[in-house]
């Protein structure tokens, strides 16, 4: 891969990173949606960057994109609110708040990533991309 | 054309596995991705209803009228309404947004449900208990009766009208963190439900007996020592009735051995039923009339002991509609206010005490099909009970029942802590209207009110105290308590005879009660309401110590405050300890001992009987009666299944009149002993212990007292462990580890009421809310809020911080 083509993945990926954030965002403010619903937003965008032929690092950035949204949310609602419950919670499996705050971040990094990872490989592309690109 | 590539399969599957694993309960763990998903999950939580809501006006459908919801500084509800049915839906709602879980929670232990929550076998025997001590059937009759009452039912159904307008509104995100924690989901609230957590606290007040208990003492101490050692009343105690005008009937006082009471009757398994109730849940509550407080308006104080628990047993609330204007502490899930005060009167509560459990032997056929009664063969009643449960198929109990009440174990049943082939007649099982005293007595004016409002409380028997701002002042020993023949219900009783049933209760003009005595007070702390000359027998769990303080106390004052009852509220002084200890010292100067422990002895001798926080005697006093209490009671400790030990007064007049009683004799030494002996060998070793306490830690009485109030599902987590405390379970400020004052109150009643009080909680049942816990430290410190009692909607307005509106 030259330089332009890196630059271009590079581009690619902090542009799905952001939509996959908006998107994730978007899907989980719908309260009548399930907990899960996200997947199906980011499976289609996973799709959309196949027909568009992005090269992604598709699960990479999902798993990124998860994590951001899952763990920043949730320490932006404990900073800005009253900063009891997760403490509450990592007592109960007896971790600390830092602790609960990154594992609160795992499920929707591994959920996302696999979804975006999903839609990217949906559709057979006419240029062969390894897995590694892909991953 | 694009081609589907089929390597998206297994990314998929993995998701569709791992969405599944994340959003179900497995082996006792949560859901992980709903629970840690910051959308709906646990961090939703994380809020104040109260505060989140200001300003709201919520449409809930089925009032008449807009009621308001103003919320004090401390997030106490003030609701006001137009009419009585719109305020008791609005209670209903404002209970559910704050404490749903905690009723609903409430409603399925009352039932015996838990296993349909918790996923693990761990509640199967806990819910079989429960439909067979028959809370849920005892709660459907009374349902029946409440639903005849027009008022009661009007008021039962807004107010589930209220609670189900509240879950309506709940998705995933917003309902209570408990739900989310162990994977469930709030289910329709019901008149049933209200009614079951009605049952559920009158059988934590009247769950307590020893029948099996006595009637092993009897048989094997006799007669003669049985009423020696367990003497149904002793000269140590202060009743409220002291001008009895009752017929003297010194029968009860002592017990004669029943004549069916032999080893040949109690011939099956000795296993005593293990009884999770306590018997220390009493509670103080007193009223003084105007010739002793320095308003001359009369003051109701009232500080009912339960155990302490998160959310808490109680919640705050001003209820306020055209016709009444009361404030106090509600039970959340049921209607009205439980203990508190309006305009005119104010009311307290404490546990009558009455033993209304009692055991009866059946003999049922080899076939298990009839029971005999009075010389004939009645047909058992038989019923199946379905008990649901998460994740496995139903478990159906057969539950057998006869004119006396329900079989706990019948042959095969498995409930072997109970004694076989025994029935359970258990007045909580009788169908009553309790909650219609509360109804009434919110909107009573005046002592004749407040009777008739009474009138309508069976079960669990509670003393009353009340105060009107006309200055009456009364108590009233209330509640079904059956006719009994001297001994009745204190021992096993025989099932085969129609005379071993309870047939009448005691006319309800009969029962204890003072009005308006000389002393200028009336007082309850769980003593025996009359002295031995009752007309009626009745036998109970009293304690005698709280109630001599508090008859020292308010005997000695003749110009209250509130301020001067906070003082007697919180007061540390154990009355027993003050009679004991000089006596104690007395004996101690007189024996062998060594210097050093004649200088302890004199320091000892200065010591008040108080157990505050920075006391370091009271540790002291308590080990060395520890040790008396083991070494006097030895035989009784050695039975194969220990029996409770008689009361601390027994003791302490054995060790006054009779200290060469043999009781005092250790059947382990050759030589004969003494109770100076007794009083001695308990002192030394109680020094060992204390010096290496003191080695250790300090010796506090704070440090060697402390005080849990635990989450209602045992979490640690959510719950506050290890406070130190003051206070001890003979004092008035009654704190053990797990239980303790659970509301203090105190009311002056005049021109307008002047109240504090605190409760052991905080108005939130949320764990992610700042008002989950917020009066708990204060509580403990003895500290006291001021209770806004708003008389116009424009005062309420004024005193709020944030306000809902309901339409």
């Amino acid at each position: 891969m030259n330089k332009k083509e890196a630059n271009k993945k590079r581009w690619n990926n902090l542009k799905s990173l952001v939509i996959v954030i908006v998107l994730m965002l978007l899907s989980g403010f719908i309260d009548a949606l399930p907990w899960w619903f996200f997947i199906v937003p980011v499976i289609g965008f996973g799709i959309v960057t196949a027909l568009a032929e992005w090269e992604v690092s598709a699960f990479t950035v999902g798993c990124a994109g998860g994590f951001i949204v899952w763990c920043g949310l949730n320490l932006y609602y404990d900073y800005t609110g009253y900063g009891i419950i997760l403490n509450k919670v990592g007592a109960i499996i007896a971790v600390s708040k830092p602790v609960i705050l990154i594992v609160s971040g795992v499920p929707g990094a591994i959920l996302a990533g696999l979804a975006l990872y999903t839609g990217n490989v949906f559709i057979a592309r006419n240029k062969i991309i390894s897995l590694e690109d892909r991953a | 054309m694009k081609k589907i590539n089929m390597e998206f399969v297994f990314p998929l599957t993995a998701i569709v596995i791992l969405v599944l694993g994340l959003s179900t309960q497995l082996f006792n763990i949560s859901p992980a991705g709903k629970l840690l998903n910051p959308f709906v999950g646990a961090i939703q939580n994380e809020k104040s209803e109260i505060d989140e809501y200001a300003g709201k006006l919520f449409s809930c459908g089925g009032l008449s009228d807009s009621v308001s919801v103003f919320f004090d500084s401390r997030r106490v509800p003030h609701i006001r309404a137009g009419n009585q049915n719109d305020l008791y839906f609005a209670q209903g709602y404002v209970s559910a947004s704050l404490r749903l879980w905690q009723m609903d929670f409430i409603s399925y232990v009352a039932a015996g449900r838990l296993s349909e929550i918790f996923s693990d076998n761990g509640y199967l025997e806990h819910d079989r208990e429960q439909r067979r001590l028959g809370l849920l059937g005892a709660a459907r009759k009374s349902l029946a009766m409440i639903e005849k009452d027009s008022m009661t039912n009007s008021i039962l159904t807004a107010y589930t009208n209220g609670v189900n307008a509240y879950i309506s509104k709940l998705n995933y995100r917003n309902m209570p963190f408990e739900y989310k924690l162990l994977d469930y989901a709030p289910e329709q609230w019901t008149k049933l439900k209200s009614v079951l957590i009605m049952k559920y606290m009158a059988s934590i007040l009247s769950g307590f007996e020893q029948d099996k208990s006595m009637t092993d003492l009897m048989l094997s101490l006799g007669e003669e020592s049985f009423n020696k050692y367990y003497p149904d009343f002793h000269s140590y105690s202060s009743p409220f009735v002291y001008d009895s005008v009752l017929k003297a009937n010194n029968s009860t006082a002592y017990l004669a051995k029943p004549g069916y009471l032999n080893y040949s009757f109690v011939t099956s398994n000795t296993i005593i039923p293990p009884s999770t109730f306590n018997p220390h849940l009493g509670s103080n509550s007193w009223a003084v009339a105007g010739k002793k407080t320095q308003s001359g308006h009369p003051i109701l104080c009232s500080d009912p002991h339960l155990g302490l628990s998160f959310p808490a047993v109680w919640m705050e609330m001003q209820l306020t509609a055209p016709g009444m204007n009361v404030y106090g502490v509600s039970i959340p899930g049921t209607p009205a206010v439980i203990i508190g005060f309006n305009e005119n009167v104010a009311w307290g509560l404490t546990n009558g005490c009455i033993d209304v459990k009692d055991w009866y032997k059946l003999k049922v056929d080899a076939g298990y099909k009839k029971y005999e009664f009075d010389g004939k063969w009645l047909d058992l009643e038989c019923n199946v009970e379905e008990i649901k449960r998460k994740g496995q198929r139903s478990f159906y109990d057969t539950i057998y029942s006869t004119k006396h009440g329900p079989i706990m174990n019948n042959k095969g049943s498995g409930m072997n802590s109970y004694q076989e082939n025994y029935a359970l007649r258990w007045e909580l099982n009788t169908a009553s209207n309790d909650m219609l005293t509360f109804i009434e007595l919110s909107k009573a004016k005046d002592y004749n009110d407040y009777r008739a409002a009474i009138k309508n409380y069976k079960c669990p028997v509670q003393n009353f105290i009340f105060a009107c701002k006309d200055n009456t002042i009364s108590i009233n020993h209330q509640g079904n308590i059956g006719l009994k023949w001297a001994g009745q219900g204190k021992f096993m009783l025989d099932g085969t005879k129609s005379s071993h049933l309870c047939k009448e209760y005691i006319p309800d003009d009969s029962l204890p009660h003072a009005l308006n005595p000389k002393s200028g007070f009336v007082f309850s702390g769980n003593q025996h309401p009359t002295y031995s000359d009752y007309r009626y027998y009745y036998n109970g769990y009293f304690t005698e110590s709280r109630a001599n303080e508090i008859t020292k106390l308010l005997e000695k004052e003749n110009a209250f405050s509130i301020k001067k009852m906070e003082a007697v509220q919180l007061n540390n002084t154990d009355f027993f300890a003050t009679e004991a200890l000089p006596l104690l010292i007395r004996m101690m100067r007189q024996s062998k001992i060594t210097d050093a422990q004649l200088a302890f002895v004199e320091a000892l001798g200065s010591w008040k009987g108080t157990y505050n926080s920075g006391d370091k005697d009271a540790l002291f006093f308590d080990l060395w009666m520890n040790n008396i209490r083991d070494y006097t009671w030895d035989e009784m400790l050695g039975m194969q299944n220990p029996p409770p030990p008689p009361s601390d007064y027994v003791l302490l007049g054995l060790i006054k009149n009779k200290p060469g009683d043999v009781i005092f004799d250790n059947r382990s030494t050759d030589r004969i002993e003494t109770a100076a002996d007794i009083v001695r060998e308990a002192f030394i070793n109680a020094s060992d212990t204390y010096e290496k306490i003191k080695a250790e830690r300090s010796v506090d009485w704070s440090e060697n007292h402390k005080v849990d109030i635990m989450h209602l599902t045992n979490i640690e987590a959510f719950s506050k462990m290890g406070m130190p405390s003051a206070g001890s379970p003979s004092v008035i400020n009654a704190t053990d580890r797990t239980w303790g004052p659970s509301w203090r109150m105190i009311v002056e009643l005049g021109d307008r009421p002047t109240a504090v009080g605190i409760f052991a909680g905080g108005q939130s049942g949320n764990v992610g809310s700042p008002y989950y816990d917020s009066f708990v430290n204060d509580w403990n410190k003895g500290n006291y809020y001021p209770l806004q009692f708003y008389i116009s909607g424009d005062e309420a307005k004024k005193g709020s911080v944030s306000s809902w509106i309901l339409k």
